[in-house]
C-alpha cells in the first residue's frame, strides 16, 4: 500500500528540467500554485495547462507516472465533485429530482476545483519528480537563509529534512517486517471497530519507535565520529551555482505570469 | 598511535531523583599500546566492554578514570576532539544506521564537508577513496539499494576520505552475510597493507582475527588475555572460558593432535593443516 | 500426506510498479512432519519471502499453498488459526517486544489465540521454561534485559503459541559463538522433547548444516537444490555460484583428497572431521 504512492518520489533520467537549480525550480512551482489560486477562468487554465504540459514533456517523465500520483487522490476528487454538484445552488437548474438538485453553477464550480486540484498535485508533484530530496533540501536551506537573522535554525531543519528522507524507506520497511512479526504471533490488524483497531496498533508502534530511536542514536553518534558540528566551518561538496539555464527558467516563469496577467484582463 | 593508561569507565544508572542506583563497570584497568600500521583485534563475547572501549578511542566516549592519546592527544582535552576524529575514523555495527547521505558519493562527502574542504578537493577525495573500496560504479546510487557488505564498504570510504591515520571497526560484521563479511575484512586488510593504516577490529568472528599482529581478548572489561593469534588460540580451554571459541580449522587440528601429539597445534589456516598432515603423517600413507 | 506443500508458487514484490520484482518462481516443495530442514542462500535469494509464505503472512501471486492437504487461500480458510500452527521467528526477533513486562509480552501469542487466564498462564511459562528464561525475570521490562536474553523471551513468545512446525529466520544473527551454540542446542531441545518440525533459515552453511538433514538451496527466486547436507556439498555444483561456501570441515577433507589422501565418507562438522582424518590417514 505504503509503496504504491508515487508523489514525491524522485525519477531518476537526466533531463533539462532535472539539471535546473532547485532553487529554480522551488521558486516557479511556488508561482504557478499561487497562479493557480489567483487566476481563474477557462483561458487562463489552459494557458496554464499548456505550460505545465510543455514542462511534463521536457522533464521526460511519462505521462502515465504522473496520472499514476493521482491515484490516491481520487476519492478525494470524486467527493468535491460531488459535494460541489449538489449543494453549490444556481439558477440554471440542470436536475430536479426528489433531494437532488444539480445546477450549472454546481456543475461549473466542481469543474473548476477538480482542474485545479489536478493542476496542483501534477504541478508539485513534477517538481519532486525532477528534484532528488538532497537538493531539495538544498535549495530550501538557501532560499529560507536570510531566516537567520531571526535565528531560524534553517541548516539544522534541512539537515533534520534530509536525514529524514534518508530513512522514510527503512522505517517503512521495518514497520512492514513488525507488523509482519506480530501477525505471525496471531495478531489482528483488520477488524474490529476503530477503538480495537487503533488498540492493535500499540504492538506495532512500540517497537517502531523504538528501533526508530536505537537508530537515532547509532546515527547521532555516526555523525559525531565524522566530525560533525552543526553548520559552523562547514563546506558544500556541490554548492550550488546559477548557469543560463537557470536564469532562462526564470525568464519563462515571469514571462508566464505576465502572460497570464494579460489574458485575464482581456 | 593509541594509548590507554588505567582506562576505566563506569554506566551509571540512576533513578528519578538523580540517585545512582546501580553501577556498571564497563572498562578496568585497561592498559594498552598500539603502533602505527598495527592490525589489532579486540575479541570478546556480548556484553565484554569491547564497544564501550572502542568508542573510547575516537573521544565518544571519556575516560571514568585513567587516561586515552590518540597520536599524542588526550582524548580529555576538548581542544583535540576535532582533531583525534580526523585522525581516528570509525565504523560501526549497524550498515543503516551510518549513513547519512541520500546518495552514496553525497555520504562520502559527509564527513569533508564537516571539515570544510572546498568543492574541488571534496571531489578528488570521494572519487579516490570510493575506488580504494572497489565501490567506485555505485557513486550515484542510493545507499538504500546496496548490499550490506557494499554499505559499510561505503562507510569506509567516507573514513578514508578524511585522509585518517587509524580506523576502528566496531563489530562490522556482525549484520552481515558470509560474503559482506569477506568483502569487509579484505578491505580492512587492504588499507592495512596497502596505505599503512592503523587497524583496530572489535569482533567475536574467531576467523576473522587470523591475519592480525596482535589480539586483545576483553572480559568484564579487562583485557583477559593478550598475544599472537596463534598464541590466543593455543589456549583453547581459557577461550572457552570467556565464552570464545577456535577457529574450526584449529579445532580440527586440536582433535588429531590430541591423539598424535606429533602434529602441530594450533593450525590457523586450511594451508597450515594440510601441511601438518603431509608432514606427520606422510609416511604413513600414500 | 506432507504436513506443508507448494505448488508452483509465484510471487511478485510491488507489482506493477518501478520496483518490481519477480522474488519467488515457480517453487513446489514437500515438507513432512517431523522434518529438521535448511533453508540457504545469499541475501535476496527469497529464502525469507518463501518462509513467510508458509504461514499465510504473503500471499502467492500464483501457485497453491496447502496446509494438512487444506488450500489456506480458499475463502473460509482460519488464517489466525494457522499462524499458532506455523510459528515464525523473524530475524531479530528481540525488535518486536513492545509489552511491559517479559511475561505479559509472551502471553500476546497465545491471548490472540484466545486462550485465557490459567490456560494462558501455563501457555506462556511452560514457553519461558522451555527457553530458560528465569522466573526472576517474568515481571521486568523485556528491555532490561540482555541481548541474548531478550532473543529467548521473543522466541518463547512464539513458542507460547505451541506451534507444530518452528520457522526461525537466522536465530543466530550477532549472537556471540556461544551464543551461537546455546541457541542452536535450545532450538534441537525443543525438537526432541516437542516433536517440532524445524525449518531453519540461514546464511552459514556450518550452522544449518550440522543441525539438519535436509538442505533447500535458494538461489535468484528459485529453489537451485534441495536434497541432504552431504550431496549439496558432494554434488560438484560450484556452491560459490550459489553464494554459499562449503564447511570449512568440507573443504579441509576436500583438500586433503587433492593431496593424494584417502578419506571416507563426507563429514560435516569439525569433529566428523577430525575423525575422519583419523581413521583414513593415521589408521586410527
Amino acid at each position: 500500500m505504503i509503496r504504491d504512492i508515487t508523489i514525491g518520489q524522485y525519477y531518476p533520467v537526466d533531463s533539462f528540467v532535472h539539471r535546473l537549480d532547485p532553487r529554480v525550480k522551488i521558486t516557479a512551482t511556488a508561482a504557478y500554485v499561487i497562479c493557480l489560486f489567483v487566476f481563474s477562468g477557462i483561458y487562463c487554465y489552459a494557458l496554464m495547462v499548456i505550460g505545465l504540459m510543455c514542462v511534463l514533456k521536457m522533464s521526460r517523465v511519462p505521462l502515465g507516472y504522473v496520472m499514476k500520483g493521482l491515484r490516491p487522490v481520487l476519492f478525494l476528487l470524486i467527493f468535491t465533485i460531488i459535494i460541489n454538484m449538489l449543494f453549490v445552488s444556481g439558477e440554471h437548474m440542470l436536475v430536479e429530482w426528489a433531494f437532488i438538485h444539480i445546477s450549472l453553477e454546481g456543475v461549473i464550480n466542481a469543474a473548476y476545483l477538480t482542474a485545479r486540484l489536478i493542476l496542483l498535485i501534477i504541478g508539485s508533484s513534477l517538481q519532486t519528480f525532477t528534484t532528488t530530496p538532497a537538493q531539495l533540501t538544498d535549495g530550501l536551506e538557501r532560499i529560507f537563509a536570510p531566516l537567520k537573522i531571526l535565528r531560524l535554525p534553517v541548516h539544522e531543519i534541512a539537515m533534520m529534512m534530509s536525514i529524514a528522507l534518508r530513512f522514510i524507506p527503512i522505517l517503512v520497511e521495518e514497520a512492514d517486517k513488525v507488523m509482519k512479526a506480530q501477525q505471525a504471533r496471531g495478531a489482528d490488524f483488520e477488524s474490529g471497530n476503530l477503538i480495537e483497531r487503533t488498540k492493535s496498533l500499540v504492538p506495532v508502534l512500540v517497537p517502531l519507535f523504538v528501533g526508530a530511536f536505537r537508530r537515532a542514536s547509532d546515527l547521532a553518534m555516526a555523525m559525531e565520529a565524522r566530525c560533525y558540528r552543526g553548520q559552523e566551518g562547514r563546506s558544500k561538496f556541490k554548492p550550488l551555482k546559477y548557469e543560463r539555464r537557470d536564469y532562462f527558467a526564470y525568464a519563462v516563469t515571469a514571462a508566464g505570469i505576465v502572460l497570464l496577467i494579460v489574458v485575464k484582463r482581456l | 598511535m593509541i594509548n590507554t593508561y588505567r582506562l576505566s569507565y563506569d554506566y551509571v544508572k540512576t533513578d528519578e531523583n538523580d540517585n545512582i542506583t546501580h553501577v556498571n563497570r564497563a572498562l578496568d584497568d585497561i592498559s594498552i599500546d598500539i603502533k602505527k600500521g598495527d592490525f589489532i583485534a579486540v575479541l570478546g563475547h556480548n556484553g565484554s566492554g569491547k564497544s564501550t572501549f572502542a568508542k573510547h578511542l575516537n573521544a565518544l566516549l571519556l575516560p571514568g578514570e585513567g587516561s586515552v592519546f590518540v597520536g599524542g592527544m588526550d582524548t580529555a582535552k576538548p581542544e583535540y576532539t576535532w582533531d583525534i576524529r580526523k585522525s581516528t575514523g570509525m565504523v560501526f555495527q549497524n550498515p543503516d544506521n551510518q549513513i547519512i547521505g541520500n546518495i552514496v558519493e553525497e555520504d562520502v562527502a559527509f564527513g569533508l564537508e564537516n571539515l570544510g574542504l572546498p568543492s574541488d578537493e571534496i571531489r578528488r577525495r570521494v572519487d579516490k577513496s570510493l575506488e580504494m573500496v572497489g565501490m567506485k560504479e555505485f557513486v550515484r546510487s542510493s545507499p538504500n539499494k546496496l548490499s550490506g557488505g557494499q554499505k559499510q564498504r561505503v562507510a569506509i570510504a567516507g573514513i578514508m576520505a578524511m585522509e585518517p591515520a587509524c580506523i576502528v571497526f566496531d563489530e562490522p560484521t556482525a549484520m552481515l552475510d558470509p560474503e559482506g563479511r569477506r568483502e569487509v575484512i579484505e578491505t580492512a586488510r587492504k588499507l592495512n597493507k596497502e596505505n599503512g593504516i592503523t587497524i583496530i577490529l572489535i569482533t567475536h568472528y574467531m576467523e576473522e582475527i587470523v591475519g592480525a599482529d596482535k589480539v586483545f581478548v576483553m572480559e568484564k572489561g579487562r583485557i583477559a588475555m593478550q598475544g599472537t593469534p596463534r598464541e590466543i588460540f593455543s589456549k583453547p580451554k581459557e577461550l572457552k572460558e570467556l565464552r570464545l571459541t577456535v577457529p574450526q580449522v584449529t579445532e580440527i587440528g586440536y582433535k588429531i593432535s590430541a591423539k598424535h601429539p606429533e602434529f602441530p597445534s594450533p593450525v590457523l589456516t586450511v594451508e597450515e593443516l594440510t601441511e601438518a598432515v603431509k608432514k606427520t603423517a606422510g609416511r604413513k600413507q600414500r | 500426506m506432507a504436513l506443508l506443500e507448494l505448488e508452483n508458487v509465484n510471487y511478485i514484490y510491488a507489482k506493477n510498479t518501478a520496483y518490481e520484482k519477480h522474488v519467488l518462481k515457480n517453487i513446489c516443495l514437500k515438507i513432512e512432519a517431523g522434518e529438521a530442514i535448511g533453508v540457504i542462500g545469499r541475501t535476496g535469494s527469497g529464502k525469507s519471502t518463501l518462509v513467510q509464505h508458509f504461514n499465510g503472512l504473503l500471499k502467492a501471486d500464483s501457485g497453491k499453498v496447502l496446509f494438512d492437504g487444506e488450500d489456506i487461500y480458499q475463502k473460509d480458510f482460519n488464517m489466525r488459526r494457522l499462524r499458532g500452527r506455523v510459528g515464525l521467528v523473524f530475524q531479530y526477533p528481540e525488535h518486536q517486544l513492545f509489552e511491559t513486562t517479559v511475561f505479559k509480552d509472551v502471553c500476546f501469542g497465545p491471548a490472540n489465540q484466545g486462550l485465557k487466564d490459567e490456560e494462558l498462564k501455563e501457555a506462556a511459562m511452560e514457553a519461558l521454561r522451555l527457553v530458560g528464561i528465569d522466573e526472576k525475570y517474568y515481571e521486568e521490562s523485556p528491555f532490561d534485559l540482555s541481548g541474548g536474553q531478550k532473543r529467548r523471551v521473543a522466541l518463547a513468545g512464539v513458542i507460547a503459541m505451541r506451534p507444530e512446525v518452528l520457522v526461525l529466520d537466522e536465530p543466530c544473527a550477532g549472537l556471540d559463538p556461544l551464543g551461537r551454540k546455546e541457541m542452536f542446542s535450545l532450538i534441537m531441545r525443543l525438537r526432541r522433547e516437542r516433536n517440532i518440525t524445524m525449518i531453519l533459515v540461514s546464511h552459514s552453511m556450518e550452522d544449518v548444516a550440522e543441525y539438519t538433514q535436509r538442505l533447500i538451496v535458494m538461489k535468484n527466486g528459485e529453489i537451485a537444490m534441495d536434497s541432504t547436507p552431504e550431496k549439496i556439498f558432494t554434488s560438484g555444483k560450484d556452491l560459490k555460484s550459489l553464494g554459499l561456501a562449503a564447511p570449512v570441515s568440507f573443504e579441509v577433507i576436500e583438500r586433503l583428497r587433492e593431496l593424494g589422501f584417502n578419506i571416507e565418507g563426507n563429514p560435516i562438522t569439525p569433529k566428523e572431521a577430525a575423525d575422519a582424518i583419523l581413521k583414513g590417514i593415521y589408521n586410527d
